[in-house]
């Protein structure tokens, strides 16, 4: 009979600790599976057999149990991935803002098939399914899996900030992530005489006053983050700035 | 319907039709202080976050909360749009066992994006509605599963939590009252399925998101057997206001079935997509024309999915059509999640359904036959449609084939996947006869060429 060798891998403190907080909550220790699971998919960037061995004696479960489980979720990958995950969303109303092109920019970019890792282990690109953030499509997210976790938006992409966000990554960029603009138009259906536009950022979608004062143009939303973009986002500040010209 | 009221987009006030803004998710409150500080139930007053629920806590019997919730008609927002007081009068009052709320916060339907902004910019809001949900039906520890996409929202509804924990309106004594009250912040990891409630109940547990048989329900058996209420994260939401307010406050939106308001998300060949709340009985022609911006400059309507990617399609006349739960049946779709997905003129609906097929052929958890074999049977043959190898009688095979998923499925996602494929091979022919034409005309061409081939 064949038997599983696999070598002993020791979980960081943070997944330990993880399971520890939270253990008095639950009648079962084995429902905190499916958390410690996705605490290892962000360790890690996917979940190893030696990974699921692991859990599977820090939870006292059988391994057999674990592996149906990890096999089951989508974002429990069973092989390793790019330092970069990037998971660009399919479903149709990204698809139809143009999310197919995007994949192709990326895949003939880099001449790859999604999936692969690419550019010495720098990106991963994973085609998934509705990321609920259809105001904003095409939509993507990307992953840093490490001791520190990090995940952006990256929205409302175009090819062009797509390269451009790429690019910057490539050249260890710190914050090739931040907010970019991707255009302004006017708003339909103005509700008064002011000057309403319609800001698409990597973000989010801003509907907006806009205010010239001191030569500088004052975007008005209602989350105030528009006004304190100045201080927090120079660059998206000064991409506002010309673009509201 | 008055005009010139105050609502919300996108977390900017504009002039326009919706009176209510029962969220207050205008002003990003994610911090404690800001919550009790500024949040309001009511636009013209009434301020003061977790004030309803100390209330409840404090001067309520549960009995009173439920009568105040069911008499208020708020329905389930997540998609089945059943009673919420409704469901927690199930819960057996003389069960001697612990009691859970599970909180269903796997937002993933195509087209949804209305529960993240509540978790993300008003995760006390939600927390304080569990808290008056769990004193109404006897529960002492909430869980609120989260899609593991969802990074933000689990962060910032974490440190929520924490917060309140902290400031003691979480835990052993919650405002002074003998009533402990926990709240766990529980995460997915990619299953659409989990979304069902039974589904979510399996992962919540550990185990893969299987749907589980109903009866028993949830209600009487749920979380390890035990009775467990699962509300969505917008119905729970919506609880302080009701409590603070008074039924009859809400009862004054919407229509007689369906009372109060809806955040309705907007999405597809529209200008300006986005998020709104609105009252129920708007009519889509509003919603579309003048909350989402309209049509693109020189297009035309051609159908809209008034309800996430599982409700039927509707054509292009159905702008008068109420958004409510009654006015949407009567004109043959569903309001599901309230996910409005506009397609105009230059969209084919063969492409779209495809692409939902393949979302459901993924999603489908493989439990059992008519949906795991059903829904990739849909998917190949839209595949084989689109590649140019359309058949004469493949939509009628296609409405066959949807007639072998509907209601046969062990949970809801059959009926999902089926509802979409069976309203658009009857409302939209056209579309996949004109793909059957091309391969007809391609295959008489080739005729042609052979027979010259041969002649020659």
């Amino acid at each position: 009979m064949a038997t599983l060798e696999l070598s002993r891998i020791e979980l960081p403190e943070q997944i330990k600790q993880f399971v520890e907080q939270r253990r008095g909550r639950y009648p079962t220790v084995k429902a905190l599976l499916v958390p410690t699971l996705m605490e290892c998919q962000k360790y890690y960037g996917h979940v190893a057999p030696e990974a699921a061995l692991a859990v599977s004696e820090l939870l006292a479960l059988p391994y057999a149990e674990v592996q149906s489980v990890v096999s089951f979720y989508t974002m429990l990958l069973r092989k390793p991935v790019g330092k970069y995950v990037i998971g660009v969303c399919r479903t149709w109303n990204c698809q139809h803002a143009g999310a197919r092109g995007l994949i192709e920019h990326f895949c003939e970019r880099y001449s790859c098939e999604a999936g692969e890792i690419v550019k010495d282990g720098l990106f991963t690109l994973l085609e998934v399914e509705c990321l609920c953030d259809c105001s904003n499509a095409p939509s993507a997210q990307f992953i840093k899996a490490g001791h520190e976790f990090k995940s952006w938006w990256c929205n409302n992409l175009t090819p062009q900030v797509f390269d451009a966000v790429l690019t910057e990554l490539e050249q260890g960029k710190e914050d090739a992530l931040r907010e970019r603009l991707v255009r302004v138009e006017a708003k339909a259906n103005p509700p008064d005489d002011k000057r309403w536009v319609w800001i698409v950022t990597t973000n989010n979608q801003y509907p907006a006053w806009v205010e010239q004062k001191d030569g500088e143009y004052i975007a008005h939303d209602g989350y105030g983050k528009l006004g304190s973009v100045k201080t927090e986002n120079p660059k998206l500040h000064a991409e506002l700035q010309g673009a509201l010209k | 319907m008055a005009k010139g009221k105050p609502y919300l987009q996108n977390g900017v006030k504009h002039e326009c039709i919706t009176p209510v803004t029962t969220l207050d998710i205008d002003a990003g409150i994610r911090a404690l202080a800001d919550y009790e500080a500024k949040a309001r139930y009511v636009p013209e007053g009434s301020a003061g976050g977790y004030r309803a629920a100390k209330q409840a806590l404090t001067s309520m019997q549960p009995a009173q909360v439920i009568d105040i919730v069911k008499a208020s008609g708020l329905r389930g927002k997540g998609g089945a749009g059943f009673g919420a007081g409704m469901k927690w009068s199930f819960v057996p009052k003389d069960h001697p066992g612990p009691k859970y709320l599970a909180l269903n916060g796997d937002e993933g339907e195509p087209g949804t994006f209305k529960d993240r902004f509540i978790m993300e910019d008003c995760p006390h809001r939600l927390i304080e509605g569990a808290i008056i949900a769990c004193y109404a039906f006897g529960g002492h520890q909430a869980f609120c599963y989260i899609r593991g996409e969802f990074y933000d929202s689990i962060r910032r509804l974490q440190a929520a939590v924490d917060e309140a924990y902290a400031k003691g309106y979480l835990g052993d004594k919650p405002f002074g009252a003998d009533y402990p009250m926990h709240f766990t912040v529980h995460t997915g990891a990619g299953a659409y399925i989990c979304g069902e409630e039974t589904s979510m109940l399996s992962s919540i547990m550990g185990e893969r998101g299987h749907p589980r048989m109903k009866p028993p329900f949830p209600a009487v058996e749920g979380l390890w057997r035990k009775p467990t209420v699962i509300n969505n994260i917008e119905t729970i939401s919506t609880v302080p206001a009701i409590i603070d307010a008074g039924a009859e406050w809400f009862t004054a939106r919407g229509t007689a079935k369906s009372a109060g308001v809806k955040v309705v998300s907007v999405s597809g060949c529209v200008r300006n997509p986005g998020w709104w709340e609105v009252e129920y009985g708007t009519p889509m022609g509003v919603i579309i024309n003048e909350l989402a911006g309209g049509m693109k400059p020189g297009r035309k309507l051609k159908a809209v999915i008034p309800g996430g990617s599982s409700c039927p399609v509707l054509r292009e006349n159905c702008l008068d059509v109420p958004f409510d739960y009654e006015g949407l049946a009567a004109a043959g779709s569903m309001l599901g999640s309230a996910a409005m997905i506009v397609l105009d003129d230059t969209v084919d609906v063969v492409e779209v359904i495809e692409n939902f097929s393949h979302f459901y052929a993924h999603e489908s958890c493989g439990k059992c036959t008519p949906c795991r074999e059903g829904t990739r049977w849909m998917l190949q043959m839209h595949q084989r449609i689109l590649a140019g190898g359309g058949r004469p009688e493949d939509p009628d095979v296609l409405y066959d084939a949807t007639q072998g998923i509907e209601a046969k499925s062990f949970c809801p996602l059959g009926d999902a996947a089926a509802w979409p494929v069976k309203s658009a091979v009857t409302r939209f022919r056209e579309d996949y006869e004109k793909w059957i034409a091309l391969n007809k005309l391609a295959t008489a061409e080739q005729e042609t060429t052979a027979a010259q081939a041969e002649a020659g």
